[in-house]
């Protein structure tokens, strides 16, 4: 079949636009495949369709508060999003699902995904990961390591701009960085005090998709730290700021928004996927689209319930799923209490901008010859971020002009420290559909069942444990973790649920992330994750698309698909 | 405001009965069912109120910086219904207040007296310790809690506050993470 849109007819087609079908549909026109890239979501042209970013506080009507409207609306997005950038997140009330156990999906349908909204957060898996599965025998073995992996993380971070620091670190190789976004007087406080106090732990900078040097059509960041409104100077990575618009200069992709992918077809003489039936958001209307290749970009849960929406004879029980493990061991990472502390001290430093940098303390737990841990195994990573109080953080007990001069007088500086840990892969912690209650285009709801173990549960208690500890020890007062612990989900990276490994009776895509039992059909987004490591996993996403992209281009131009 | 035109200003929220006891004011029905407009009401009030919390000095006061429209646009379309009801109820129990305690209307008073009167009438309110907290989960933040914090808000993230009290850069354009604080640098306001 050649290409021809008018018979709706693509040598490729990506569905999503988020962080991974951005790449999917860069890759794949760079490659010279006529593309066609469906989103469920409405269209956003960057820096035309961030309509907030330029604004003020001052210029909302009741500040970053969101409205008991809202709240109706976004009764799960909510707590991640706020009055400025409410608009790149679902409202709940239009797209339902079911929470067998509580679990936030958290989503953006539009152009873009989430890579509009991401916290840009960008690190290397390692071998100490790749084979963990393996080596303690929860989930399957990875079917690839880090050296395979190596050079695709060097393109996509040369590519998208991470700026961090060479910290040589094993379990979390360094990349390719622009500078490092510096660390503030209180920052640079902690890192000194956990020298002193910690032999195998370090600070160092987290490493973000924050440009700190320019690439062509992007500006360097201008520290402004509003990112989740999109960023009117292309200063950190999205698909709209980066990958879509690289991918729209081939003239090869064809980009529809409001096209809701229903299911894939599959045809049982050639044993391939032949295209996709998508619904229009809006009219309601279906529509068959073609293709040699299919990419499954639609992130994790929604990339499952495409897989499960697509029955066959030879699928029963949807796409591919033959080992049954479509939908299965949904991760996300464990975000912990949340701890934070005072400092009395620098009161004579300040800084000037608003950084969208963070710090970081690796995981320091169950590596080689360091703090070997018995009541859990794997490990997680502390993240923070340290700033001077203002307004917000002053107790007011006066009125007048006491009060009034106290609020233009720097705080205290203060830190916070959050968690993000590994959970392991468990069979019942999975994604299904419920074909009795349908949404308003007629797909069956997702269900979603999900429940910590008892590794999970401890790792919670000694990362909150650790992280008072070390704030402590550093020397901050009113040390406290003040949350209860955040609902699973809240991490927002959800992976697992069609994962790569060797076996195709246990697993679902192979070594290239392409589908054990469907040749044609690749998967990149967080579902093909073996495990989920401790690590912020989109730049993994990316790495895993551009080396599938290109090994599917080459069976393309050999016509092996 | 008039006590008349307070109890005209009560009896805007559509859908509740109202009985006055000893503690003020309280709502018996249908506790969802606020017309959030009657709030707009205390406007004039509330420009007052803030300009007492952050009174006028070198920089403008609350008035001024308009912090009341940001308190007024919060409880219409942000306050849960505790929150309004508490704030809206406190409004009605400080004029009552003001009445009892002074000739003049509050509008009317200097600025010396309109402090005096909100000082006392927040030491009465005061809530204090552990019951707050549980008073607070219980019945939503407290009228002076609200206003405290809604007024400093309003202040500090209007343009006069944010710009001319604290400081502000809508485009900071560099990131210096670490320098000196000079004597009187205001604080930013925005992280
Ligand atoms: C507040 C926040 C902070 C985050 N911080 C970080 C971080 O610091 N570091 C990090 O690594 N990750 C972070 N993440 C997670 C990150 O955003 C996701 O991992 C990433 O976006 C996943 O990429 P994706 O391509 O799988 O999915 P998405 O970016 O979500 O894109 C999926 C796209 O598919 C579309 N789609 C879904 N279903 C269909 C369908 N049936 N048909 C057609 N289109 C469909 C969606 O509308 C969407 O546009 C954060 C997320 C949020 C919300
Ligand atoms: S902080 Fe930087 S990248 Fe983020 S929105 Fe501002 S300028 Fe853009």
């Amino acid at each position: 079949m050649e290409p021809n849109p008018t018979n709706n007819t693509f040598d490729a087609i990506v569905v999503g636009s988020g962080i991974s079908g951005g790449w999917a549909a860069k890759e794949l026109t760079e490659g010279g495949l006529k593309t066609l890239v469906l989103e469920r979501g409405r269209m956003v042209k960057h820096v035309h369709d961030y309509p907030t970013a330029f604004k003020n506080p001052w210029d909302f009507e009741h500040g970053l508060h969101l409205s008991q409207k809202d709240l109706k609306e976004r009764p799960i997005q909510s707590s991640h999003c706020n009055n400025a950038d409410k608009h790149f997140y679902v409202k709940d009330s239009e797209h339902p699902y079911i929470q067998k156990d509580p679990f936030k999906w958290i989503r953006g349908y539009q152009v873009g995904g989430r890579s509009l909204t991401w916290g840009r957060q960008s690190y290397r898996l390692s071998d100490l990961d790749f084979e963990a599965n393996k080596k303690d025998g929860h989930g399957v073995d990875w079917p690839i390591r880090y050296r395979d992996l190596e050079k695709w993380y060097d393109y996509v971070e040369d590519y998208v701009g991470i700026s961090g620091n060479t910290d040589s670190i094993e379990h979390l190789p360094d990349g390719v960085f622009q500078p490092a976004i510096p660390m503030n007087a209180i920052e640079d406080h902690l890192k000194n005090q956990i020298n002193r106090h910690y032999p195998d732990r370090r600070l160092i900078h987290g490493r973000v998709a924050n440009l700190t040097e320019g690439k062509e059509n992007r500006a360097p960041c201008q520290y402004r730290n509003q990112c989740s409104r999109g960023c009117p100077f292309g200063g950190y990575f999205s698909s709209n700021s980066a990958t879509l618009r690289d991918a729209e200069l081939t003239g090869n992709m064809t980009l529809k928004a409001n096209s809701i992918v229903k299911e894939v077809l599959y045809d049982e003489q050639s044993q391939r996927a032949t295209g996709v039936v998508v619904i229009d958001a809006k009219t309601k209307e279906e529509k068959t689209y073609y293709s040699r290749i299919i990419f499954l970009n639609a992130s994790t849960i929604g990339t499952a319930s495409i897989l499960l929406n697509s029955v066959s004879e030879r699928f029963p029980n949807g796409l591919g799923n033959g080992s049954d493990q479509v939908g299965r061991n949904l991760m996300d990472h464990i975000v912990g209490h949340g701890t934070s502390g005072t400092f009395d001290g620098l009161q004579d430093k300040y800084y000037i901008g608003r950084s969208p940098g963070t710090v970081l303390i690796p995981r320091f737990q169950n590596i080689d010859g360091q703090d070997t841990n018995n009541s859990f195994v794997r490990g997680y990573g502390l993240q923070g971020k340290g700033v001077r109080g203002n307004w917000q953080n002053i107790t007011i007990d006066s009125i007048g002009l006491q009060l009034k001069e106290d609020l233009a007088k720097p705080g205290d500086w203060r830190i916070f420290l959050g968690g993000r840990g590994e959970i392991l892969p468990y069979a019942d912690n999975r994604v299904s559909l419920n074909f009795n209650r349908r949404d308003q285009w007629n797909m069956p709801l997702v269900k979603i069942a999900f429940q910590y173990g008892s590794n999970e549960n401890a790792m919670l208690e000694h990362m909150t444990q650790e992280s008072e500890q070390i704030l402590r020890h550093a020397g901050f007062k009113n040390v406290s973790s003040y949350r209860t612990a955040p609902t699973p989900g809240s991490a927002v990276h959800e992976m697992g649920t069609a994962r790569m490994g060797k076996d195709p009776k246990t697993s679902v895509l192979n070594q290239f992330n392409q589908m054990h039992e469907v040749q044609n059909v690749f998967i990149t987004d967080g579902s093909a994750m073996t495990s989920s490591a401790w690590q912020n996993p989109s730049l993994t996403y990316m790495a895993l698309t551009a080396r599938a992209c290109h090994h599917a281009i080459d069976l393309f131009c050999r016509k092996v698909i | 405001m008039k006590r008349r035109n307070v109890l005209k200003g009560i009896l805007g929220v559509t859908g509740t009965t109202i009985i006055a006891g000893s503690c003020g004011y309280a709502y018996v029905k249908n506790p969802s069912g606020y017309n959030r407009e009657a709030i707009v009401e205390f406007q004039d009030l509330l420009a007052e109120i803030v300009d007492v919390i952050i009174p006028p000095s070198k920089t403008p006061g609350g008035k001024e910086a308009r912090a009341y429209l940001f308190i007024t646009s919060f409880m219409k379309h942000c306050a849960t219904d505790k929150e309004y009801r508490n704030f809206y109820n406190g409004l009605v129990d400080f004029q009552e207040f003001t009445l009892r305690n002074s000739s003049n209307e509050y509008a009317l008073c200097t600025l010396k007296e309109q402090t005096k009167l909100l000082e006392q009438f927040i030491e009465e309110n005061k809530s204090h310790g552990t019951i707050s907290k549980i008073k607070e989960k219980l019945r939503g933040k407290s009228f002076v809690q609200l206003l405290r914090k809604l007024t400093v808000e309003g202040y500090c993230q209007s343009q006069i506050g944010a710009t001319v009290h604290l400081a502000y850069q809508p485009i900071p354009g560099q990131y210096n993470a670490i320098i000196p604080l000079e004597p009187n640098q205001p604080c930013w306001a925005t992280k």
